[in-house]
């Protein structure tokens, strides 16, 4: 898994919103029904990410970032908010996700990874449905 | 692959006994589940003992055990989840004509027993017989696992058991006569509560490894019991040492000595004269 | 549970631990050999299963207990392990393989031993990287123990009210996390 070092890329802004897919298996609703994400879902050393700006420079609304993921939400965190939390954040270009980026840094120890989670707001909320 | 080391010659401070109770002994290796052992795996196996082991029966597995320090008491034990589409591999029995010695199997556990047969005859000890067997039937099961690509046993628990019948009629005579037998009971006259009428007792010790730091337990268990062939009483003696050092059987040696040794010491110098102790070497005893 | 006319409590009732001194003992031989004669009511270990579906498959669990009642956490923590065996590759969406069995079975036996019989039970949520981690966050504290298979489990505790926050190792701090997990009920 791990192998890849990322140095931070200064030239992503401090706003830049980095969007981050939720399957279901890290949400739990509350009793208001309010969709709260697990800090399971950030603590990848190599965090992958969508960087929102790229995504709108090809025409992308952020919502494209689970078109092909059905029932997930959709969670952003801001640069800073990475980077205040010693993260490095840097483009990653993939082939079929030329939008995709990494926050690289450890997030399992010290509770970075529930930090990161508490500074994330929903772009789009995963639909609450029973598992069979 | 590991494989045993050399068995010494029996460490000379070791009490040893020309008639001890001793019964039966067990050895036992448990290890991570082999995912690739089936049923029909263990059942070809059996053909690589069947010549000295030709009896065979299924049994339902063991569950597995490990001492662990600190301990956690839970209210349950042994959790563990299986999809239902397959069942569990059972363990395998492989027994020799006489009932004397017994293989058993499954896919986390290799485990040996040894009884005593009859009263006339040695017991089989440990180094000339019993440990070097282990190693050889052992060995048989490695080398079948690689043989047939099932993986490599990552030993995590050894263990070692020493039954013993303590009959009545010698040194003793009464289940009360409990001080007779054992060291650790001192004896009243004043009543309450006066002489006992029996003793049941389980108690544990833990077993330090070299650094001091634990790496296993002593459990010995006290029973009063009938031989059910001629209804004499007798005290039913269980030793049992379970832990583990290294990745290979190292800890049987250890098990062995720390057994026999508590057995010299949790009985009485009366008791071993009946036994025939062979040296009584400096360890002291009451 | 039985009405109790007298003061005695059943053998579940009194919650027997189980140590290994429960282990079955391995001799056969000499074991038809004798009869016990104390009369002594000694706690019996029985068998017990459940059943628990994901997904569309079946999983049994196993263990061994006094039959005592089961606690509240029990069904939903046992269904939230078996979420775990049924995810899919990929279930992340970013390319997560399925959770370590042997990482489960861990966390499953660990957690047994740690709650309480009115212990809220704990989200069992999976990591990326094959582990899982035990969450709770109730009374402003959020308390993580973290399974995975890079070292061993720790937890991570930390009170939003007044701003402690803490990681600790297991099992070495079994304790403590026993009596923090207290706290929750």
């Amino acid at each position: 898994m791990p192998g890849r070092v990322f140095e931070d890329d200064p030239n992503i802004p401090a706003d830049e919103r980095l969007l981050r897919r939720i399957p279901r298996t890290w949400v739990d609703w509350d009793e208001h029904g309010n969709a709260v994400i697990s800090s399971a879902a950030f603590k990848d050393e190599e965090l992958s990410i969508s960087l929102e700006s790229v995504m709108a420079r090809d025409g992308r609304p952020p919502e494209d970032a689970i078109r092909n993921y059905p029932g997930y939400g959709l969670a952003s965190i801001t640069a800073a908010h990475a980077r205040s939390l010693k993260q490095a954040v840097a483009p990653d270009p993939l082939p079929d996700e030329p939008a995709h980026g990494v926050v690289y840094g450890q997030k399992k120890r010290g509770g970075i990874g529930g930090k990161l989670r508490d500074g994330a707001l929903w772009v789009v909320r995963p639909v609450e449905l029973e598992l069979s | 692959m590991k494989r045993q080391s050399a068995v010494p010659s029996r460490p000379e401070h070791l009490p040893d006994f020309d008639n001890p109770p001793v019964v039966e002994t067990v050895l036992s290796v448990q290890f991570e589940p082999l995912p690739l052992v089936q049923a029909a795996h263990l059942g070809l196996l059996w053909s690589e003992y069947r010549a000295a082991f030709p009896k065979t029966e299924e049994r339902p597995p063991l569950e597995p055990v490990i001492e662990q320090f600190p301990e956690n008491p839970a209210a349950r034990v042994g959790l563990k989840f299986q999809a239902l589409e397959s069942f569990p591999i059972p363990r395998f029995w492989f027994a020799n004509d006489q009932g004397s010695e017994m293989i058993q199997v499954q896919n986390d556990r290799f485990v040996k027993n040894w009884r005593k047969e009859g009263e006339s005859h040695r017991y089989p000890h440990y180094d000339e017989t019993i440990r070097p067997h282990f190693d050889r039937d052992y060995e048989i099961f490695l080398a079948f696992l690689e043989k047939n690509q099932l993986g490599t046993p990552h030993v995590n628990q050894c263990e070692v058991t020493y039954v013993n019948h303590i009959l009545a009629g010698e040194g003793w005579e009464h289940y009360g006569d409990v001080d007779r037998i054992f060291t650790f009971w001192r004896p009243t006259d004043l009543l309450p509560p006066g002489p006992p009428e029996d003793l049941r007792l389980h108690t544990r010790f833990v077993i330090p490894g070299k650094d001091g730091q634990p790496i296993g337990r002593l459990h010995v268990d006290v029973q009063p019991a009938i031989r059910t062939s001629d209804n004499r009483p007798m005290y039913l003696l269980h030793l049992t040492a379970r832990g583990q050092v290294g990745d290979a059987v190292d800890f049987f040696d250890i098990g062995r000595e720390w057994i026999v040794t508590t057995f010299k010491r949790l009985t009485t110098n009366s008791m071993h004269n009946i036994w025939r102790i062979k040296n009584d070497a400096s360890i002291g005893n009451r | 549970m039985p009405a109790l006319g007298t003061a005695e409590l059943t053998v579940q009732d009194r919650g027997i631990l189980a140590t290994s001194a429960s282990a079955a003992y391995l001799d056969y031989f000499s074991s038809g050999d004798r009869l016990l004669v104390s009369v002594f009511q000694q706690p019996v270990l029985i068998r017990r299963q459940r059943k628990y579906y994901s997904r569309g498959q079946a999983y049994q669990i196993e263990w061994q207990d006094y039959g005592q009642p089961l606690p509240a956490w029990f069904d939903p923590l046992m269904q939230g392990f078996v979420d775990l065996f049924t995810l899919l590759h990929n279930w992340d969406s970013y390319g997560a393989g399925p959770i370590d069995p042997k990482v489960v079975h861990y966390a499953m036996n660990l957690i047994n031993g740690l709650l309480g019989p009115t212990s809220p039970a704990p989200r069992v949520v999976p990591l990326s990287s094959g582990g899982l981690q035990l969450e709770w966050h109730r009374q402003g504290i959020d308390l993580e123990i973290v399974f995975d298979r890079d070292g061993p489990p720790f937890f991570y505790y930390r009170n939003r009210v007044t701003g402690d926050e803490s990681e600790h190792t297991l099992p070495q701090d079994n304790a403590l996390l026993r009596s923090i997990i207290g706290k929750l009920d």
